[in-house]
């Protein structure tokens, strides 16, 4: 049976047209429209700094060794303006002849940013700053403890991740880069449209919906409606988290989207993407009145609504909310995918991204226990 | 005396203010086929969901195999094949895929399967189209597809809920000899049409149904016992006069008669002789006739004269 669900879900190309050549033939447009102004490559380029030191301690001293460390390997993500004078690099930052000046005190750094510079620059340069910080504080505490093995360790550590944010921040305090924004709605645009297959799922399965009435075959059949549910959802999951898996792929590829390193946390959240996009396409065909392609359509008009406020044309629309209506962003769907997406790739702390993992697990739950209630109704008032 | 295989005792189904089975019986033995016979909304394929337990119902008993029948016997629907009015297929599956994956909710045994998909096949004569996706059938291939995924796991009841709309006629032959082979094979079979010819042709028993009631069971035989009129006579002649006409009226079971266009009509109650009477009778008065057709009553007459109205509006 599962064989025979998962052959007819692969037969259904209309699913791989609207989760994945849809979405990269989106991409293909921001790749070439946006390519020149937003290059992602860019976006890592060398940046210059100056720096202002306003102690000398060891602190002060190891970061003016690691700067210059840094600066001098080959495709240095940032170089070192000679100048040292305060009110001179100022007047270089205010002229954008630099891209931000470290303040390096006692215990801590703060950067100085042009106000112009994008999220990203500013995400770059004070995600190098905060590591700093961290790593010498945890490097110093073993030093003093006298645990030479933990330095090593931290070290070791040190080589592997360093491109993350730090510090835990509201992702709209600052506009993100609006070219990532615009991929990563539009992959999560691709995993909703999997809500197609969850209406499918419904009109496979409930006798009185069918166009043509096989699922009054498979209701009369001795098979257990709860067996039909979870062969039918598995199949149409396991196909769907294919496409997402080619799909994110070739936009990492094709398009060079960075897509972080995390592999598990990636897997997890694009399992509970695709399985929240399925449950709520089942939703979308038990509740929404109509023929079955009144409520594909009606689906789709969510869907696109919803991915159009997650800041698909308009990359800026969700800082928007969050300024004067939060809870547009919180309860779309889009919006929160986008947000976990974006906080894997560029945050250490994955504390609030596991959160709104768990918020899509949990609304999945409930679509998952209503639909299975519906559906496995056996008899129905009029087929 | 037969074993009883379905019984329905005073079905009840209401849509809102619409009653669709009004205290329906019925009963089916085994190894026959029993034809439910009845215009279109008479409650035929109702009657049929609600033994299946697809449909609610808001009175009466159903027992299948002389068991209660519910959503959860699947014993019950092991033994159960239903071929819907509607073409139930996955377009997306060829012909072997869909017998194959039908047959599969009934026999997990892939060998035995196997075995009986390509009886199946070859009993509905698709041998030469098992690669072929339904879209590429034509619709009485679609129809024997369709019947094959009902049948496939040798089931003791079967449900053929007019399984000939919209075939051609040599289709819709194979398809009543398939139904008779079946029940020679074993099977009970209960055959729902609004078509009187192919009931009388397959049908062992016949329950007229009309606004969710049986108006009247039997063979078709006793069906067509029970109305007055059993012989329509036409006969093409030139010029008969009336007195001739009031002569042919005097016969003990002449109904009616009717002279019009140089047809004469004439309906008769059962007897031999009516229309040698009547051509005799003719001929002593001179008349040359051109042409004489008999017709014997059909199941729309019987129909007819039971309710006042066509059996067919089509």
């Amino acid at each position: 049976m599962f064989k025979y669900d998962l052959k007819k879900t692969l037969s259904e190309k209309v699913f791989i047209f609207w989760s994945m050549i849809f979405p990269l033939a989106l991409m293909s447009c921001f790749y070439w429209a946006f390519g020149g102004i937003y290059d992602i490559e860019n976006s890592i380029d060398t940046r210059s700094v100056g720096v202002i030191y306003e102690s000398d301690n060891e602190f002060a001293t190891y970061f003016g060794d690691v700067l210059e460390q840094i600066a001098s390997e080959e495709d240095a993500i940032l170089s070192v303006s000679e100048v040292t004078d305060k009110a001179e690099l100022y007047g270089l930052l205010e002229q954008s002849k630099i891209d931000g000046v470290y303040l390096v005190k006692e215990d801590s750094i703060e950067v100085l940013m042009n106000p112009k510079y994008s999220a990203t620059d500013s995400m770059i340069l004070k995600a190098f700053g905060n590591f700093y910080v961290r790593e010498y504080d945890m490097i110093e505490d073993a030093v003093t403890s006298g645990n030479i093995g933990a330095v090593a360790t931290i070290l070791d550590g040190m080589n592997e991740d360093a491109d993350y944010m730090s510090k835990e921040e509201g992702i709209f305090a600052q506009a993100p880069n609006p070219y990532l924004w615009y991929f990563y709605s539009t992959l999560v645009m691709g995993i909703l449209f999997q809500a197609m297959s969850g209406i499918y799922i419904v009109e496979q399965l409930q006798a009185d919906l069918g166009v043509r009435k096989v699922a009054m075959r498979t209701s009369v059949s001795p098979v257990p409606k709860s067996r039909l549910i979870v062969s039918v959802y598995l199949s149409r999951l396991l196909v769907a988290l294919g496409i997402s898996a080619v799909t994110i792929i070739l936009m990492n590829r094709l398009f060079k989207v960075p897509v972080g390193n995390r592999l598990p946390q990636l897997i997890l959240l694009v399992v509970a993407a695709n399985m929240f996009a399925i449950s709520m396409g089942e939703m979308f065909g038990l509740f929404f009145k109509g023929s079955m392609s009144s409520r594909s359509g009606k689906g789709t008009g969510v869907i696109m609504a919803s991915v159009f406020l997650s800041g698909e044309m308009i990359a800026t629309l969700p800082g928007v909310f969050e300024r004067y209506a939060p809870i547009v962003n919180d309860i779309n769907p889009a919006t929160v995918l986008n947000f976990a997406l974006y906080r894997l790739v560029y945050y250490e702390d994955l504390t609030t991204f596991y959160i709104e993992i768990a918020k899509i697990v949990l609304v999945t739950v409930v679509f998952l226990v209503i639909a299975t209630m519906k559906l496995r109704r056996q008899k129905y008032a009029s087929l | 005396m037969s074993k009883q295989v379905i019984k329905v005792d005073n079905l009840v189904k209401r849509y809102k203010e619409l009653i669709a089975l009004d205290h329906f019986s019925m009963e089916v033995n085994e190894g026959e086929v029993l034809g439910l016979l009845g215009p279109n909304g008479s409650g035929k394929s109702t009657t049929i969901n609600c033994i299946l337990s697809l449909l609610e119902f808001d009175g009466g008993d159903i027992e299948v195999f002389g068991k209660e029948m519910t959503p959860k016997s699947y014993d019950l629907k092991r033994l159960i094949g239903v071929v819907p009015q509607e073409v139930a297929v996955y377009d997306e599956f060829t012909v072997y895929e869909n017998v194959d994956f039908f047959c599969g909710l009934y026999v997990k045994n892939k060998d035995e399967r196997k075995k009986l998909v390509k009886e199946a096949i070859e009993f509905v004569a698709l041998q030469d189209f098992v690669k072929f996706r339904p879209k590429k059938l034509s619709g009485g291939l679609l129809r024997r597809l369709n019947i094959a995924c009902g049948i496939a796991h040798k089931p003791k009841l079967i449900f053929f809920d007019e399984p000939t709309v919209a075939v051609d006629p040599q289709s819709r032959n194979n398809i009543l000899e398939g139904i008779l082979k079946l029940r020679d094979g074993g099977a009970t079979i209960v055959y729902t049409s609004h078509y009187m010819e192919e009931i009388e042709q397959i049908c062992d028993r016949v329950i007229i149904m009309d606004k969710g009631q049986a108006i009247a069971s039997g063979t078709v035989d006793e069906l067509k016992g029970m109305i007055k009129k059993s012989e329509l006579i036409r006969i093409e002649v030139h010029g008969v006069d009336e007195q001739t006409l009031n002569k042919i009226n005097e016969f003990k079971n002449i109904y009616t008669v009717n002279y019009e266009d140089d047809v004469l009509k004439v309906e008769a109650g059962s007897g031999k002789h009516n229309v040698i009477d009547i051509i005799n009778i003719l001929q002593e008065n001179g008349f040359k006739l051109r042409k004489i057709f008999s017709e014997q009553p059909t199941l729309n007459d019987v129909f007819l004269e039971l309710t006042g109205k066509e059996l067919r509006d089509d």
